[in-house]
């Protein structure tokens, strides 16, 4: 009797632990809800995942640079972005692999800057894409391809490991946000409508080599080969951003490697007139992305590539989709007016 | 054996150390069984040992450039010596079964910063060593006081400590002296935390080990506090060194002579930088006794005062800087601005509530740590589980651990 009481005692003892243990990793984790919300993107697609027809894939310059919004308004596209700062090529790959479990949307853009870095940049951006993923096998992978020399698997599985200085930095969004979440953006679209016109850049500086790394080639090559597998059409874009540079040597590596495998490859760059760009009003932040006004016009002219080049229809007359994507732009536009008054 | 195994595994990390560490553990053991016969092998080889502790020790003295010691040679160097030495005085007979001798010199969790354990108790323990439930959750409670004293407060300590000591032109007087009183505690929490550690990994293993640590800081004169601090190395020089040079036997002049050559020792044990330390500590033994009152609190005070300016030569590299930041604290009048001073030296509000905090409560239970033990051995199953439970997630939340810290690093393994 006594010794049953005992591990039923302990067995109490040892759910508060764990109960308590999750609670405080769940405090001190940050939320990304106000501050550094870039960090909340990869999480709200897990709440919106379903039928897309395109997913875009990238860094900043594609949830700056591209509206899911403006590309269901004028060509009834339904789009979602998962995008994340600094996602690299091999972020991009697992994240597709997760978004192949969910969904088979007909077009993956990837956005090819990521190119440039074949190597983890800092384990605060790691963190800024892999903190708010769920556990899966993909979740596995990206933080073993991702994670720089300094940092240790387990503090991805038991937060606390990471976060625990957190304790006296506490404010009120940790506990707002502790057991829920918003949207901080429209279909992985983060809504810039501030402008700050395009001044003097840094000095273009030549590089010792503009070759690409083998793991990004590597990664690239697995990202088209998941999606051959999973028929869907890859596309590959480069937004038009003014830094950093995007060379052109970079510019005719891609080219050759869409020539090699057959596929579309859309230098923005080098297409801001046809666009429409002006970098005094369609940037917020002096040329590297663009703001609402420049994300329209290049969601409206990617749009209709889209639809002419790639065959992709209008969702607009399937009222399951209507009834969502109505209420989606309505609240678009209530923050649009907001954010401009 | 497994745990022979497992240690070596460990120490194979550290790159060619394993190999001085094998072959010095074959050659004791070879040495051991023929000591009882040959008794001039023990000369043989604890002059070896000392030569090859001293060379390592010494080593940024040489003229040459020479590797750097193996990690724990302090430690087992100093087992082996007094293996061979007690063989030599018939103590007891050498140690048959080679994994259990290679245990005694190897066993994992003491490598690092000791306690330097006496052969008899090593084979006892060894020999007695039994697994339970009750020794697993007080091994447990013991390693996770130790990360607590570690982590919490050592770690945060070194924040200011490491700042002050990187500026000693900037940082003097009052800073000198708050980082000298700082690292008297941040060496007590590291060094203490980490024998804990150790005590509790070997507990939860089965091992009982000896202690190391007597509440120093309460000690009312230094000859007390290294009665009460790393009891081991103490006991270890007091056997091996002082009473055989003669102890106090001899007149007030030998007794000196052999305080002072005792102390020398413990310095060079410490590292070549130390000589000068090891002799205050041997002047302060000799001489400290006429400094005490009959006001307890006041000589553990002054004891406190003495010992953590004398640990300043572990704070500064450079003896020069040491005796001129000594002078400073008398000299430079800059203690209005201390405060204002340390809060921008890198610990926010937070980290100094939290250190204030376990501080206390490391003071509390330095203080009723009888009581604690007591009162521990009675509390039923859960409320022990409970402890390790919330231990735990305080070491978690209130640690300072990660990215930019060397948490497995002790300050004593560097000794």
């Amino acid at each position: 009797m006594k010794k049953r009481r005992n591990i039923l005692s302990i067995g109490v003892v040892l759910i508060a632990f764990i109960v308590a243990f999750l609670l405080i990793s769940k405090l001190l984790q940050p939320k990304y809800m106000t501050e550094l919300e870039e960090g909340s993107f990869i999480s709200e697609y897990y709440r919106e995942a379903g039928n897309h027809d395109v997913i875009f894939l990238g860094d900043c310059e594609v949830y700056a640079n591209y509206s899911p919004m403006e590309l269901y308004r004028d060509y009834g596209i339904t789009a979602y972005i998962r995008g994340t700062p600094q996602q690299l090529v091999w972020m991009s790959y697992y994240i597709a692999e997760e978004t192949f479990r969910q969904e088979t949307p007909r077009v993956l853009v990837f956005n090819v800057n990521a190119m440039r870095y074949s190597e983890p940049v800092s384990e605060a951006y790691n963190r800024l894409t892999i903190d708010k993923m769920r556990w899966s096998a993909s979740k596995t992978g990206i933080i073993l391809a991702s994670m720089t020399e300094e940092e240790q698997f387990l503090s991805y599985v038991f937060p606390i490991l990471r976060y625990h200085s957190r304790f006296d930095q506490l404010t009120q969004e940790d506990f707002t946000y502790l057991f829920q979440v918003k949207n901080n953006t429209f279909n992985g679209f983060q809504l810039h409508t501030e402008v700050e016109p395009a001044g003097a850049l840094p000095v273009k500086r030549v590089l010792a080599d503009y070759r690409f790394g083998d793991i990004c080639y590597e990664y690239l090559d697995k990202l088209r080969v998941l999606c051959e597998e999973n028929g869907t059409k890859l596309i590959l874009v480069k937004a038009p951003s003014l830094y950093p540079y995007w060379y052109e040597e970079y510019d005719a590596q891609i080219r050759e490697y869409a020539k090699k495998h057959g596929l579309s490859y859309y230098n923005f760059a080098e297409q801001t007139d046809e666009i429409g760009l002006d970098f005094a009003a369609d940037t917020y932040d002096g040329g590297y992305h663009l703001n609402l006004s420049g994300a329209n016009k290049l969601s409206r002219y990617f749009g209709e590539i889209l639809v002419e080049e790639h065959g992709l229809s209008d969702q607009r007359q399937n009222p399951n989709i209507a009834a969502v994507y109505d209420k989606k732009l309505q609240e678009y536009d209530r923050i649009i007016a907001e954010s401009m008054r | 054996m497994i745990i022979f195994f497992v240690g070596l595994a460990v120490y194979a990390g550290h790159g060619i150390s394993v190999l001085y560490l094998l072959a010095m553990t074959l050659l004791s053991y070879l040495a051991g069984l023929v000591i009882p016969k040959y008794r001039f092998v023990m000369w043989v080889s604890v002059i070896l040992q000392a030569s090859l502790l001293l060379l390592l020790r010494l080593r940024h003295l040489l003229p040459f450039p020479s590797p750097a010691a193996p990690i724990g040679i302090s430690y087992f160097t100093l087992q082996i010596i007094a293996y061979h030495v007690d063989l030599y005085r018939d103590n007891y007979a050498p140690e048959k079964n080679i994994f259990k001798f290679a245990l005694f010199v190897t066993w994992l969790p003491h490598m690092f910063i000791g306690p330097i354990e006496p052969y008899p108790k090593m084979k006892d323990a060894l020999n007695e060593r039994r697994i339970s439930v009750d020794s697993f959750w007080k091994g447990a409670l013991r390693s996770l006081w130790g990360l607590f004293q570690k982590l919490v407060i050592a770690a945060r300590l070194d924040v200011i400590v490491s700042a002050v000591s990187a500026d000693p032109e900037r940082y003097n007087g009052a800073y000198a002296l708050t980082a000298m009183l700082f690292y008297a505690v941040q060496l007590y929490a590291d060094f203490s935390g980490g024998i804990d550690i150790v005590l509790g990994v070997s507990r939860m293993l089965g091992l009982r080990m000896s202690e190391n640590f007597d509440i120093p800081y309460f000690s009312e004169s230094v000859s007390e506090f290294w009665r009460r601090w790393h009891m081991t190395l103490g006991n270890w020089l007091r056997d091996y060194i002082y009473i055989p040079l003669g102890g106090s036997r001899k007149g007030r002049l030998h007794k000196f002579f052999n305080t002072m050559v005792t102390f020398l020792v413990s310095g060079i044990w410490h590292g070549g930088r130390y000589l000068l330390w090891g002799l205050l500590h041997g002047l302060l033994v000799f001489y400290g006794d006429n400094l005490k009152t009959k006001n307890r609190a006041w000589n553990r005070v002054v004891t406190f005062l003495l010992v953590s300016f004398l640990w300043s030569f572990f704070i500064w590299p450079d003896t020069v800087v040491v005796l001129r930041i000594i002078a400073s604290v008398f000299t430079v009048f800059n203690y209005p601005v201390l405060l204002a001073g340390i809060s921008g030296m890198g610990l926010t509000a937070g980290d100094w509530i939290v250190l204030g905090a376990a501080c206390l409560l490391l003071l509390f239970y330095d203080w009723k740590r009888e009581d604690v033990k007591a009162r521990l051995c009675i509390i039923p199953p859960a409320a022990k589980v409970g402890g390790i439970c919330l231990l735990t997630l305080t070491v978690l939340t209130f640690g300072r651990y990660g990215i930019g810290f060397s948490a497995s690093e002790f300050i004593y393994s560097s000794f």
